[in-house]
């Protein structure tokens, strides 16, 4: 290593919040995006590295059917986004994984695609999980219209006129998603063959990659329809008014186990987000500049959560109480407050109490937001190599086994699964119709015995339980012998004593579990905004609202990555 | 015959042992044992199939080792070699010298092996006329046959100290397809169908958490 590649002394922190606090589903499940969220590190690198994006392809009919391909050029690599446009039935427009059919499907492309690909593509894309991808994609996605906001923007446009701001402030996409496969999944690439690259190392980069080409091929899509409906009339969309559209995202429990099967990956993104707001609150001063980008920040924040909607009655109180504690806040940070020492702490350490979790954690990405010199490397630190932590260290003495899961487990040793019904009314498993996980009623449903291995802390408590009847000194390796059931239980406790943010401290089978806390959580660390809970079980969410398109990643200039908060963006 | 990902390999391997009775850990095991060794160009997924043919139906308890004795033999034949594996990973027995008799399919022991490899050694596992060298980065070229390798049982399973040969090269892992034959793709999925709970019309409302009206 030479000397200029030595890492640097890295910002002085304060101590990281504890696992205790910052792992439980409440307070997860109240994550906002921050500057680490994946949408906007992989767009800070695709404007830093100058990357360009062509339609290289357009045949979409004047009946909105056909395909179309964006290349995404970078430094090293080139990526397609291939995608088909089709017309369904009203009727066949649902968002739930059931769907057979989609308004417009879509495959990330590693490279260039020549014809024998497209025409490969073409037949198998548009059928999702009921067609078969090969290595040469890296990511498998599909769309439905907002079909009100669809219409609405097309009927605008093909008049001549833009379209009506609040209505596309209401709805925020012309399509969602309704999944974004990637990993391996229905014979797509596996993540070995991109995890070399720099531009794909973290985690949902490519992923990332194709929602924000996707996002273009909408707005695409409907100004192409506007045209050909009104050749002589129709207008383009207004660059301010396009940006304020994203795209749309509908998600269900298919998402929710991820972070339980991927303990130390969990960690390492917690622990970025914690490192980034302990050195942010061990700063000693807060130059003007710095209270400037907060206080515009928060402004843009304040305007967001005004702008959030929702039908769902436990979210919209809390987004009524989040209003009311960033006007709080607001009135706190003023007035001189940010002059003296440490104000970021002082700041944190007021909301603690004075602000509900919702505020507290919303406060956290506005805290690390003006910061991305001290904070922005941390999202190189947010994946890593999940083979190393798989193996079991056998010779740990079960006094050692005992201690890790008493320090580590404390929540999930005081839950009484033996004697309450509700500790453990609730069962994940995968259904036979569409191979997604479920969560069941244990005591009113079948099928509990086909469980999957998410009762984390009922799991480790019974391994616990066992473990009391070996000698301190036995290994574990002997301990699992006779009891190989507890194999998967051994192999959390392992990570969670290596990782301390691998666990979520939460029973995950309880009856008042809210599975849509591990889908925030997770959605967070995407980086989408606007979280609609459509039930206790799925969401919609907005992904790369405000972003910079294709065509302006050049042209960003120093306040690119400013555009999350909507008062920065609607300049 | 399917041209799968890794990844796949991986998650059928899992769900498919799970369906045969083995419990999670050791079915994690063994879905990343078949595809450590398709990694490696080796078929995985058509041994692990195999072994799971022979293992589902019986309480799989009665194919752990018993590791007092040796050779480390099965309660009722034959010796799971996931669970062996498991087992020598987790630090029991003596990698450098080790016997095991009646282990179905021994090839699938290899990935284990990898991980219990002494610094500046390898170990040879070998059954019949069969020899896989395995050193401190993994499998070493060149392979026996496919034949020899994909043995339905090792009568008699050595685990010995070898020098580490100069010549030789660890075969490097690679990302890409690995073809699985029809045959075993669909053995591995009927077994993997035995954890999936059928829908019921209460299931299918609830448990996806449908109820709001999505096509707006």
């Amino acid at each position: 290593m030479t000397v200029a590649n030595a890492p640097r002394t890295p910002p002085p922190a304060l101590p990281l919040r504890p696992p205790g606090v910052v792992m439980r589903l409440a307070r997860m499940g109240a994550f906002h995006q921050t500057r680490l969220s994946f949408m906007r590190t992989l767009l800070r690198r695709l404007a830093a590295e100058h990357w360009s994006v062509e339609r290289t392809r357009w045949r979409i009919a004047a009946d909105g059917t056909g395909s179309a391909v964006y290349e995404a050029r970078g430094p090293h690599h080139r990526y397609s986004l291939v995608c088909f446009a089709h017309r369904i039935d009203p009727a066949e427009r649902t968002d739930r994984v059931i769907a057979e059919r989609w308004d417009a499907t879509f495959a990330l492309f590693d490279g260039v695609p020549d014809e024998a690909d497209l025409d490969r593509l073409a037949a198998n894309v548009p059928l999702q999980e009921a067609g078969r991808c090969s290595q040469s994609e890296l990511v498998l996605s599909r769309a439905n219209k907002s079909v009100r906001l669809f219409e609405h923007v097309l009927g605008r446009l093909a008049e001549g006129r833009q379209p009506d701001p609040a209505q596309i402030a209401e709805v925020g996409y012309l399509m969602r998603t309704t999944a974004v496969y990637g990993n391996g999944k229905f014979g797509v690439a596996d993540r070995e063959r991109i995890a070399v690259r720099p531009e794909l190392a973290g985690p949902f980069r490519a992923e990332m990659l194709a929602v924000w080409l996707i996002r273009a091929f909408t707005v695409d899509l409907v100004e192409h329809l506007a045209r050909a409906r009104a050749p002589d009339k129709a207008v383009a969309m207004d660059r301010d008014l396009r940006r304020a559209l994203g795209v749309g995202n509908a998600t269900g429990l298919g998402m929710a186990p991820f972070l339980v099967n991927h303990p130390a990956l969990l960690h390492t993104w917690m622990a970025a987000r914690e490192t980034a707001l302990a050195r942010v609150r061990a700063v000693q001063r807060a130059e003007n500049a710095r209270q400037q980008a907060f206080a515009a920040a928060l402004a843009g924040a304040r305007q967001q959560v005004a702008g959030w909607r929702t039908a769902d009655a436990r979210q919209s109180a809390r987004i009524e109480r989040l209003a009311r504690d960033l006007q709080t806040l607001d009135a706190r940070a003023g007035n001189g407050y940010l002059d003296g020492p440490r104000p970021w702490d002082a700041l944190y350490r007021w909301a603690e109490s004075a602000l509900d979790t919702e505020a507290q954690e919303l406060l956290v990405s506005l805290l690390i937001e003006p910061h991305g010199d001290l904070v922005d490397g941390l999202g190189d630190c947010m994946s890593l190599d999940e083979e190393q932590c798989f193996r079991i260290d056998g010779t740990w003495p079960v006094q050692r086994l005992r201690a890790s899961i008493e320090r580590d487990y404390a929540w999930a040793l005081a839950a009484d699964f033996a004697g309450t019904r509700n500790a453990h009314s609730r069962f994940w498993y995968v259904s036979e119709e569409k191979l997604e996980p479920r969560l069941g009623e244990r005591f009113d449903e079948p099928g509990a015995e086909l469980e999957q291995p998410y009762a984390t802390g009922r799991d480790v408590a019974a391994l616990y339980r066992d473990s009391a009847a070996f000698a301190s000194n036995t290994r574990l390796g002997k301990l699992l012998l006779v009891f190989p059931q507890h194999r998967h239980a051994a192999r959390r406790v392992q990570v969670a004593a290596r990782f301390p943010y691998a666990e979520i401290r939460d029973n995950l089978v309880g009856a008042d579990l809210v599975p849509i806390d591990l889908l925030r959580c997770k959605l967070s660390f995407f980086g989408a905004t606007r979280f609609d809970p459509r039930s206790d079980r799925w969401v919609r969410i907005t992904m790369f609202q405000g972003a910079p398109f294709p065509d302006e990643l050049a042209g960003a200039g120093t306040d690119f990555d400013d555009w999350v908060y909507p008062c920065r963006t609607a300049r | 015959m399917p041209d799968c990902s890794l990844n796949e390999v991986q998650m059928y391997g899992l769900r498919a042992a799970r369906g045969a009775r083995m419990p999670w850990g050791l079915a994690e095991e063994a879905g990343r044992a078949a595809r450590w060794l398709c990694a490696r160009g080796l078929p995985g997924a058509e041994w692990l199939q195999r072994l799971l043919a022979r293992l589902e139906g019986s309480d799989h308890a009665v194919h752990a080792p018993l590791t007092a004795e040796s050779p480390w033999r099965a309660t009722a034949a034959p010796l799971c070699p996931v669970t062996c594996g498991a087992a020598l990973s987790d630090g029991i027995g003596n990698p450098q010298s080790l016997r095991l008799a009646g282990v179905a399919c021994p090839a699938l022991l290899a990935p284990f092996v990898a991980r219990v490899v002494p610094d500046g050694h390898c170990l040879a596992l070998r059954w019949q006329d069969c020899e896989l060298l395995i050193g401190p980065d993994g499998l070493l070229a060149p392979l026996p046959g496919l034949a020899a390798l994909g043995v339905e049982t090792g009568d008699e399973v050595a685990l010995v100290k070898a020098p580490l040969a100069r010549a030789a090269a660890p075969l490097v892992p690679r990302a890409g397809a690995v073809a699985v034959p029809s045959a075993t793709w669909q053995a591995l999925d009927a077994l993997a169908h035995r954890t999936y709970v059928p829908a019921s019309d209460e299931s299918r409302a609830r448990g996806a958490g449908a109820g709001a009206l999505d096509n707006d």
